[in-house]
């Protein structure tokens, strides 16, 4: 227990040591850090163990040699010293790695192998001067005192060791047992490889999903729909999902309340500041934040639900609608991006916006029907659409014979066709 | 720079200037300041307003709120401006909060009087919207116009319209027909709010019968200065909510609709949890083998 203790005391001095240094470096402690702090904790310990345990070893030893107790424990770390500090390096250089990787991921990454190599060097550090003086303070200076005198194996290794007897030398049942242990050994190792691969348990992916308790739902009327009606499409949606009517199953029944601004910017947030919300703001576009009851209280996770409900909302929206574009859209797991797949378009200088927008119709007739193949749910394009315009030609031979200039004519149809502001009251 | 990509709406334009991840942002934005300033003479003409807005995870709000009327007497022009006005109590509330940044405001209707100039009126008086409109823009306000100075001593001398209510508004005296004034209130309509809604904001949630509930809202977002702990952040923000509530109209309902103080917490405790639980586990097996 001595030893446990002492090699376990490494622990929280590696963490205190980690903050201190992050403290001092400026460095935040965040979520990726702690996950960074959790990989690594295993492997700190590595260093104090062989210390502690090499210690151990040698104060046992001092009965023959009848060293002290000092110098037993300067042997012993003096052994061990240059393999644990070569073994320290490599494991510092097998997380650098991870500095190579680049693009958004890499930053986000960054924190893993600063922080792991930190800790390492701090275990190393621990393993070097506060095992061995602990290792002093426990054990006292009489070689044969109790604890001391011998090694005692414990349970765990004796079990082990009786297990392996039985397989290891040159007796005949130990071969005999041998013989059908190598293709049990084979089969077993074929099956663990090829059982998830055939049932397809693995799942690429960058980033697990976090099951956040919301999701978000864009729609987008054509350009020249009013905000009104916008509005009956946001509150449409937002009926369905809510399920006023209880036509949806129990488990997507999770809806707690819709936020919602149609014709309008809404709150930035982390999911869709790169996805460009913040240009959403045409009268004939929708941007609406469904609120998930807690993840405790629903069994979908919000993926599934985002999976589940969107063919039933598109469904029901398209048939009220039949121009509308949905976009059911949830936080993405990792750095925020504009899309899984995103597609530019750009021309020549003399195209018009009119020739580019056709080209880029077609390629997306293509990718969309590349895609629905492919069972890819959302595709949206930024294409542009302008509105219809009303020119007002002026003639100016008619304005002078009536006395009226161009000046007025724009005033008077500012004030009939748009806002304007003419002060502020003061009250 | 990384990449550029733009948008165009309507009278209004967007580029997006994304740079390669690891640059500094007071780098980034100092060179676009840059850049922009030194091409100014290139702009196409009529474009007059350059606005240059980073966008910053760290300037995204911590928390946001949801205020929504309950009532049923308003009309919904009426709901949403008594929305805003709430949310603006709110924000003045908010801006007292320890280490809060931006407080950002959607929805609802901001304070306005709309005046709805009918062109028959206005043609039988013999006038024309474009003078009403500097009419109106001449006798609004108070403006500074000079000062006198007698004896040694400086007065200020300034314009006052003397308009503070949509009634003085339309007691405006914008023209003479014959020998009676015409005022304003002859030629028009004058109504709080905008007279052509462009934007709604609404909140839906389920009643106790299971009905769905449709409220006038407006939004308001905090965000947390640059460095600081999202957690305590929020606290602060949400007593500073708590105690502006006291001075809003009974009909008007606040709610948390985003906690992310409250999502940090959640997930910075369940991994401390677990470095503590593996802490443990370590412990156990150095226990079981040393």
């Amino acid at each position: 227990l001595k030893n446990a203790a002492n090699a376990a005391f490494c622990i929280p001095m590696v963490l205190g040591i980690v903050f201190i240094v992050a403290l001092v470096a400026g460095l935040d402690i965040n979520r990726i850090t702690l996950f960074a702090l959790i990989l690594s904790l295993g492997i700190l310990v590595d260093d104090s163990i062989v210390v502690v345990e090499n210690n151990a070893r040698h104060l046992a030893e001092r009965h023959k040699d009848g060293r002290t107790k000092k110098q037993a424990i300067l042997d012993s770390v003096r052994e061990v010293g240059l393999s644990i500090v070569l073994s320290t390096i490599t494991r510092i250089v097998s997380f650098l790695g991870m500095f190579a990787v680049t693009g958004m991921m890499g930053d986000y990454m960054k924190p893993i192998p600063v922080f792991a190599a930190i800790a390492l060097t701090a275990s190393l550090f621990v393993a070097f001067s506060v095992n061995p003086f602990l290792a002093h303070a426990f054990h006292s200076e009489d070689p044969n005192a109790r604890g001391h005198s011998e090694e005692k194996d414990s349970s765990v290794l004796l079990y082990y060791v009786a297990l392996l007897k039985k397989f290891v030398g040159r007796g005949k049942r130990e071969t005999a047992r041998r013989k059908w242990l190598k293709p049990v050994f084979w089969i077993s190792l074929a099956l663990v490889v090829a059982l998830p691969l055939a049932l397809d348990v693995f799942r690429a992916r960058m980033l697990p999903k976090a099951d956040k308790d919301q999701v978000y739902l864009w729609i987008d009327l054509p350009r020249d729909r009013s905000a009104a009606d916008s509005e009956m499409a946001a509150k449409l949606a937002g009926s369905i999902l809510l399920d006023a009517s209880g036509s949806l199953d129990s488990e997507l029944r999770v809806v707690e309340s819709v936020s919602a601004v149609s014709g309008g910017r809404f709150l930035p947030d982390f999911a869709n500041l790169f996805r460009g919300s913040q240009n959403r703001t045409l009268s004939s576009q929708s941007n609406l934040r469904v609120n998930l009851k807690p993840a405790a209280e629903r069994s979908a996770s919000s993926e599934e639900y985002v999976i589940r409900v969107r063919p039933i909302l598109r469904e029901k929206i398209l048939s009220a609608f039949p121009d509308a574009t949905l976009r059911l859209l949830e936080d993405p797991p990792g750095p925020p991006t504009m899309a899984t797949f995103h597609m530019k378009i750009k021309g020549e200088e003399s195209l018009t916006l009119d020739q580019l927008t056709a080209f880029a119709e077609s390629v997306e007739k293509t990718v969309r029907r590349i895609a629905v193949e492919k069972s890819v749910e959302d595709l949206s394009n930024t294409f542009s659409k302008t509105l219809p315009k009303l020119r007002v030609r002026l003639d100016s031979e008619r304005m002078a014979e009536r006395g009226v200039d161009a000046r007025t004519v724009e005033a008077v149809l500012a004030a009939a066709f748009s806002n304007v502001s003419v002060g502020t009251l003061e009250s | 720079v990384d990449d550029l990509y733009g948008y165009a709406g309507d009278e209004f334009a967007s580029v997006t200037v994304s740079f390669e991840v690891g640059t500094d942002a007071e780098t980034a934005k100092t060179r676009v300041y840059d850049k922009l300033s030194s091409n100014y003479a290139l702009r196409p003409y009529g474009v007059e307003n350059l606005a240059i807005r980073s966008i910053d995870p760290e300037e995204l709000p911590q928390v946001a709120f949801v205020v929504r009327y309950v009532g049923s007497t308003l009309s919904q022009t009426e709901a949403l401006l008594s929305v805003r006005a709430a949310a603006n109590i709110l924000k003045e509330s908010v801006k007292s909060a320890p280490k809060s940044a931006g407080i950002d405001l959607v929805g609802g209707y901001p304070n306005v009087v709309s005046v709805r100039l009918d062109s028959e009126r206005l043609e039988t008086f013999g006038l024309d919207a474009a003078g009403v409109v500097g009419t109106l823009k001449g006798t609004l306000g108070y403006r500074s116009v000079g000062s006198i100075e007698s004896a040694g001593r400086k007065t200020v001398v300034a314009i006052d319209g003397g308009g503070d209510t949509p009634e003085s508004l339309e007691a405006v005296a914008i023209g003479r027909k014959g020998d009676s004034t015409v005022f304003l209130r002859d030629v028009a309509t004058v109504s709080r709010g905008p007279s052509d809604a462009e934007e709604f904001s609404f909140f839906l949630s389920e009643s106790q019968s299971g009905a769905t509930l449709d409220s006038p809202a407006a939004f308001l977002g905090v965000s947390k200065a640059k460095g600081s702990n999202a957690v305590t952040v929020v606290e602060g923000i949400l007593e500073a909510v708590e105690a502006a509530k006291k001075e809003l109209p009974s009909d008007i309902v606040v709610e948390t609709v985003q906690n992310e103080g409250l999502t940090a917490e959640h997930a910075t405790n369940e991994l401390l949890f677990h470095l503590f639980l593996s802490i443990g586990i370590v412990f156990l097996i150095l226990v079981a083998f040393l």
